[in-house]
């Protein structure tokens, strides 16, 4: 049950796109206006780091599980309670993912179907992946979409040259100044920084230092690449950005080619169902390979009904769009999960966990 | 067995939440809006009128079965407190739902414009049915619904012949709405929307009687409540157009006192740079326009194979469009005293600084500020011949 570096390489860029593609644009564009896309590139920046962090630390003892190396490095106990703020991260963030998710397939695609019914749906092809394929499947199914995912992206940005005015990008940083841009790249950050889960990704992959070398350059890629859409919104759009829920979805469906190719955001809408399938099964794959390890089950294929079930509750708690695409992101995402599990965390373990390999490498040389 | 029993339950499970007829929508289940009129009453209610595809008579009329103009639609009108509320009540005397997403062009009543549309366009951005891609006019002098109930030969959907016209006649694609919001949210600018008004045709089909039609007549200009406070008509729109670089196509026809007669120029290049430049705090702009294009029509004895014939021409139209310009943008700054050119972005650009301050009154910075226009026209082609055929060879200046 191992992957290989190039799997991990889509799995994460694709992980990383979806969500940060369509729901990050709007508030980085609202803080820092034409100069979202310094936002988007700051923020990528960061999510290398992070990343980069997350990687190396993986990499102290590329052959045990998160939970395994959490209790070598903090001792038991203190190992198992540092895992917990993942365990909400993942389930906290599955929920909310799958809500935004079906809130959007039902308002672009079935309006009258209730949103159980779609939540049940992708809950059932999630299960089937996780269940049936593991991590294998997942990274086999990303392999394949992966790169059709970027191909409609690029399509996409083609067809909006024609609409554009590259203008509406200046001035460049006079208007907003390096506090709006910080303050617009917190979202994309927040989004990109989840890089950090390769983390638990290393253990599954088979030659661990050159697929978190691929991890790594998978975030730098997706942070590139909506850099760039960024730029073409701004430049389509113009200040009308900021008040969109999707700025990228609806430049895509302002495309119109000499008023002959036009509604092409069906296509869109399809390969973010199966980003957003991708990011949903690889973190329903590590929740519940992480409670079965947690409490010592034997069979994890039944943990992974128990995760499944769980987030129905978790993802219609929201009672609307707004509080599961704001304000969750501003009250908990940002100011906890932001910088307790993808900074801190990760930062003392590397640091206690170097030390530690260090004293006993000494001690083994004493 | 065993196995085959629980493929079974699988399978049937799947029954109750495959979303499948849920959300079938048919053609003949949905009423296709393609032009939508919003017009309001002295009382302040609105009324909303919509031409509706009929599917099967648009079939006839394109094959030319003889199907006249105006069977390819419906035309219903409803009362209503917003463009919903109007549909809602429209909806009440229609078998088929209403469906948005093909709606072109929204056409808004003059008493609507003047009233202000900052109560009224919502809407047509945020029903997510509905696409940006969108034109808006205003009916000048008229109503959106006196102007949907014309038949047009043309077309066998009317609605659609405002778009086409605009075209046409040098406007942009079916961005307009896009455009006006661009316009609106700018501090720079003040936002406007192409006019149509209804006009009497001349002669119907040979009949003695005179038909209605209506005609592209220029630009609505709106204040910053979004309340119409003038118009422009088509050719200074037209100006416009090529101040913000916008101009596709255009027709000018000037006088060329040398050759004693008109020439009809066609451009289809047309391009043009604004450059601002403050000078001791007051804001000067530099518009250079530039365009290429053929001569199509030569009413002047000159001979176009010469090149200091063309020359004159060239320098004829130079100052007929550089005269005509300064008409227009004086009669903006002293009528409306409405950045409508897009000049105080330019501003924004160049100076991120100094715009923080002049955006406060741009509009009255824009009024005093100095334009300086110069033009460079240039005749590519002169047609395919080279004097007028038709003079005598005494009569050819050369």
């Amino acid at each position: 049950m191992k992957i290989s570096a190039l799997q991990i390489f889509w799995m994460v860029a694709v992980v990383e796109l979806g969500m940060t593609l369509l729901l990050t644009q709007s508030p980085a564009i609202a803080a820092a206006k034409q100069d979202a896309w310094i936002s988007f590139a700051v923020a990528g920046l960061s999510g290398v780091v992070i990343t980069f962090i997350a990687g190396k630390l993986s990499l102290l003892y590329p052959n045990q599980t998160f939970i395994e190396y959490c209790q070598t490095i903090l001792g038991k106990w203190l190992g198992k309670l540092i895992v917990i703020p993942y365990f909400i991260q993942l389930f906290l963030s599955m929920g909310v993912i799958l809500r935004q998710s079906t809130e959007i397939i039902q308002m672009t695609l079935f309006r009258n179907t209730p949103l159980l019914v779609l939540i049940i749906l992708m809950l059932y092809l999630m299960i089937y992946l996780t269940y049936k394929g593991g991590i294998e499947g997942i990274g086999r199914f990303s392999e394949v979409v992966g790169p059709l995912i970027f191909i409609v992206i690029i399509l996409t940005l083609i067809l909006s040259i024609n609409g554009m005015n590259w203008r509406n990008i200046l001035p460049i940083y006079a208007d907003s100044g390096w506090k709006s841009i910080l303050k617009g790249s917190v979202a994309p950050l927040s989004f990109l920084g989840e890089g950090s889960l390769i983390m638990m990704l290393t253990c599954f992959i088979q030659e661990s230092k050159k697929g978190v070398n691929y991890a790594i350059r998978a975030v730098a890629l997706v942070s590139a690449f909506i850099t760039v859409v960024t730029m073409f919104v701004t430049m389509v759009f113009g200040g009308l950005a900021s008040r969109m829920w999707y700025p990228y979805f609806e430049m895509v469906r302002f495309i119109s080619v000499m008023e002959f190719l036009q509604n092409v955001e069906i296509l869109v809408i399809v390969i973010w169902i199966l980003s957003v399938f991708i990011k949903l099964s690889t973190f329903l794959f590590l929740t519940s390979f992480g409670v079965a390890q947690f409490l010592h089950l034997k069979d994890g294929g039944k943990v992974v009904w128990f995760v499944a079930f769980t987030l129905i509750p978790l993802s219609l708690m929201y009672p609307n769009i707004i509080s599961a695409s704001i304000q969750f992101p501003q009250k908990i995402w940002v100011p906890f999960i932001l910088p307790i599990n993808m900074i801190s965390i990760p930062l003392l373990l590397l640091v206690v966990g170097t030390l530690r390999k260090k004293m006993e490498k000494k001690s083994e040389m004493n | 067995m065993i196995k085959l029993k629980k493929v079974c339950i699988m399978l049937f499970c799947c029954l109750f939440v495959v979303t499948g007829c849920l959300d079938r929508r048919e053609l003949n289940d949905i009423a296709i809006i393609l032009g939508w009129g919003m017009d309001q009453k002295d009382d302040g209610t609105y009324v909303a009128s919509a031409q509706i595809v009929v599917p099967s008579k648009l079939g006839n009329s394109t094959g030319g079965a003889g199907a006249s103009p105006g069977e390819g639609y419906l035309f219903e009108t409803a009362k209503g407190k917003s463009a919903t509320d109007a549909a809602q009540n429209m909806q009440l005397k229609l078998s088929r739902e209403l469906f948005a997403s093909h709606r072109r062009v929204i056409l808004l009543g003059e008493n609507i414009a003047k009233n202000g549309l900052a109560k009224i366009i919502d809407e047509y951005s945020r029903n997510p049915e509905v696409r940006l891609r969108t034109d808006i006019f205003v009916v000048k002098g008229g109503t959106a619904r006196e102007l949907l109930s014309i038949p047009y030969k043309l077309e066998s959907m009317s609605a659609l012949a405002p778009i086409k016209i605009h075209q046409s006649v040098g406007g942009t694609e079916s961005i307009t709405f896009k455009q006006f919001l661009s316009e609106t949210i700018s501090e720079g600018s003040n936002a406007t929307l192409p006019t149509i008004e209804v006009v009497s045709s001349g002669g119907n089909n040979g009949q003695a009687q005179q038909g209605k039609t209506f005609k592209i007549t220029g630009r609505a200009i709106f204040d910053k409540d979004l309340k119409m406070i003038g118009t422009l008509n088509a050719a200074q729109a037209r100006d416009r157009f090529w101040i913000r670089n916008e101009l596709k196509v255009n027709t000018l026809t000037v006088k060329v006192p040398k050759g004693n007669g008109n020439i009809s120029f066609t451009g289809r290049k047309f391009k043009s740079k604004v450059k601002p430049v403050i000078q001791g705090g007051k804001v000067k702009f530099f518009i250079s326009l530039f365009g290429k294009g053929t001569i199509k029509e030569n009413n002047t004895n000159l001979d176009l194979k010469s090149p200091k014939n063309l020359k004159a021409i060239e320098q004829a139209l130079n100052k007929n469009i550089k005269n005509h310009m300064t008409g227009t943008i004086s009669h903006i700054q002293e009528e409306y005293q409405a950045d409508i050119l897009g000049l105080g972005e330019t501003v924004h650009r160049k100076y991120p600084k100094r715009w923080k301050k002049l955006k406060g009154n741009w509009n009255e910075e824009f009024a005093q500020a100095e334009i300086i226009i110069k033009v460079d026209m240039n005749v590519e082609q002169v047609g395919t011949t080279g004097p007028s055929i038709h003079l005598k060879e005494s009569e050819i200046k050369k």
